[in-house]
């Protein structure tokens, strides 16, 4: 008997578009008003805040390289978190096998590379082996969990990269701090670097789809049959994709790692892999501020709830995820657009300021003003 | 001489496992269309219960198959209570799904510890064939794997029910055209892979150590069998389960397990390259296609 697999239409899997694209204006002006409030908050807060929130921008940059991947490339991947744990082990490798001095430099730019390598190592297969969209989601899983469970087992004196053991399920200990000109990088410097690359990351992933590649790679994810009877690369366009997706994935572990000084295979438990197609499902997956946004938020409620009440958090965690998704399909994103834009078209001209809960809901209301409500 | 059946017997005891956990993944997958990343804890909770029935007094076999209603139940309940309003939403069901398995790890980790001290035995000692010792449990978990999976392939093939599952999973719009309740036949299914899930689980538990994450182990191997089993669910999932329990039992004795690992992440993206269509796509020759 045969059970059909390609039953489900890629838009069922979130592969076509959907109405309500951020407007080029839009996004411009919520990068804007995010890098202001990126400038503005190490000066506002503790420093021990400061660092905290480190390690939330390094998990919004896996986020984003997340939309990235999927909701703007439209490739179903959950191979993310496997590029940012092995970013973590390149940088702390690579750093540690080199003299302190120029070391860590050097590991911050070649890490990424190396992931970026082997993420084409494993695009060639999946993108010229032709995989389908479901398939290809199953297969990044299992290549994420694979990896997990392989450093697990290295423990012990065999297993070592040059002078760097990898640990088991230890991992990583005392990875080389990143040093500048001679002097080591403060929480603030690491703040900034990070928030920086985050940064520079959300603006190339949401101002791309307006640029004329980007325009291609819009076509190839909406419909890849179509973009290739019109003469486009689609293999290519989307190893591009995966590719890159994978070096930005890979920068935001090198910052985990520095942030934390180790990394572990804990990055790689069935939660962390999933965690950032989920929180990119709930944020709306092709909206990059959003999926920042979510990240950071995401980060903050986890962390109050376990040091509020620790065991009990991951269940709040939970029920609050299934309870999202039910109330509000396709993403909390595209649901505040649609709630804006019917608000702004009630009550005309007389436009409201962003709702006072934060600036979390800024970039869906310009993108829900000029996109007329993204019905 | 001797290795080669030590070799065989390893690999026929991961064989059952890894059979029931996959076809029961499959199973939700193949009708569905929806990624169940709730099914090692469905397994988990099967496995909890075969040990609290057993620790109470009950038979194993008996716990074993009241976990497995039990379990069955428990999906009934997600199915009606969640999933069927997702059936429509493939990427949403991974989010809610997450969910539920974020929910039931807490869960079980509030209620029984990290670690479940109270083992029970594996029944049956141990059997000699050709001057190898093998635990007899282990030898019966493969038999019953395979009873199950040719049971149900019958069922599929031969009964009302079962020709109802395939014509919905093929076209739903067609299949409801003909009469056939899809939403009670998505949710049979649904049930189905649960169960599968909750015996799976009862039938590890005299074999491991209970903790609240154990059904994760088993469901990364279970991913990837669905993965290269192809589009055929029962005898896709039945040769790559064969031929993975195999390549891990053959790779971990020569080199030890780390490497077992790592030649089934190999294997699984040599296979996706040169057989996009899984183990299925072998069926498909026209002799072997009458299985």
């Amino acid at each position: 008997m045969t059970l059909s697999i390609g039953r489900l239409r890629p838009s069922a899997l979130g592969i076509q578009s959907r109405s309500g694209h951020p407007s080029p204006g839009g996004s411009r002006i919520a990068l804007l008003l995010c890098t202001a409030g990126f400038l503005i908050f190490p000066f506002a807060a503790p420093e021990y805040t400061v660092l905290v929130s480190v390690s939330f921008l390094t998990f919004a940059i896996l986020t984003v390289s997340q939309v990235h991947v999927w909701g703007f490339g439209g490739i179903f991947s959950f191979a993310q978190a496997a590029f940012y744990a092995l970013g973590a082990y390149a940088y702390a490798v690579i750093a540690g096998n080199l003299d302190a001095d120029i070391g860590p430099i050097v590991a911050l730019v070649t890490a990424p590379l190396v992931v970026l390598a082997l993420a084409a190592f494993l695009g060639f297969f999946i993108f010229y082996g032709r995989m389908g969209a479901l398939l290809l989601g199953i297969v990044t899983l299992s290549f994420s969990l694979m990896l997990g469970t392989f450093l697990n087992q290295t423990g012990g004196e065999n297993y070592h990269i040059g002078k760097v053991l990898l640990g088991g399920y230890n991992g990583i200990n005392n990875v080389a701090p990143l040093f500048v000109g001679g002097v080591p990088v403060g929480t603030t410097t690491l703040y900034f670097l990070t928030a920086a690359v985050l940064l520079a990351g959300v603006a190339a992933v949401s101002l791309l789809r307006f640029w004329r590649i980007g325009i291609g790679i819009r076509a190839v994810a909406e419909h890849p049959v179509r973009a290739e009877l019109f003469g486009y690369n689609v293999r290519a366009y989307r190893l591009g994709i995966f590719v890159t997706g994978a070096a930005f994935a890979a920068a935001g572990g090198e910052f985990y790692a520095l942030w934390g000084s180790y990394t572990s295979p804990t990055l790689l438990t069935l939660q962390s892999i999933t965690l950032p197609v989920v929180i990119a499902a709930i944020a709306g997956r092709d909206r990059a501020i959003s999926a920042m946004l979510a990240a950071l938020v995401y980060s903050l409620v986890s962390q109050n709830l376990a040091s509020g009440g620790a065991s009990y958090a991951l269940i709040v965690l939970g029920v609050g995820l299934v309870v999202v998704m039910l109330v509000t399909p396709g993403g909390v994103g595209g649901w505040v657009t649609k709630q804006v834009g019917r608000l702004l078209s009630g009550s005309g001209k007389d436009a409201p300021a962003p709702p006072s809960k934060g600036s979390g809901q800024v970039d869906r209301v310009t993108a829900g003003s000029t996109a007329g409500g993204g019905a | 001489m001797s290795a080669v059946i030590s070799v065989f017997f390893q690999a026929s005891q991961i064989f059952g496992v890894f059979l029931i956990v996959s076809l029961g993944l499959s199973i939700i997958y193949g009708v569905l269309g929806v990624m169940n990343l709730a099914h090692g804890e469905l397994m988990t909770i099967g496995a909890y219960a075969t040990v609290l029935a057993v620790n109470a007094g009950l038979p194993l076999p008996l716990g074993i198959l009241l976990a497995t209603v039990l379990v069955a139940l428990l999906g009934l309940v997600l199915d009606l209570a969640i999933m069927r309003r997702l059936y429509t939403r493939p990427t949403d069901a991974i989010v809610v799904t997450f969910g539920v398995s974020l929910v039931v790890i807490q869960a079980l980790l509030l209620i029984f510890g990290s670690t479940q001290s109270s083992r029970i035995p594996s029944p049956g000692g141990e059997l000699t064939i050709a001057g190898e010792s093998v635990p007899t449990y282990r030898l019966l978990v493969t038999v019953v794997g395979i009873i199950a999976t040719y049971g149900l392939y019958l069922a599929f093939q031969k009964t009302k029910l079962g020709t109802n599952i395939r014509a919905v999973s093929k076209d739903e719009d067609m299949a409801g055209c003909f009469g056939i309740d899809t939403r009670a036949t998505y949710t049979i299914a649904f049930v189905l892979g649960a169960a599968l899930a909750g015996l799976a689980g009862g039938l590890v538990a005299p074999t491991i150590s209970l903790t609240p994450s154990l059904g994760q182990g088993f469901v990364v191997y279970a991913f990837v069998i669905v993965v290269v089993a192809g589009e055929r669910t029962f005898q896709g999932t039945f040769l790559a389960s064969a031929a993975y329990a195999l390549l891990d039992a053959v790779v971990s004795y020569r080199f030890g397990s780390f490497y077992g690992v790592l030649s089934l992440l190999g294997a699984t993206l040599v296979l996706i390259r040169i057989l996009p269509g899984g183990f299925s796509a072998i069926l498909r020759r026209p002799r072997l296609a009458a299985i």
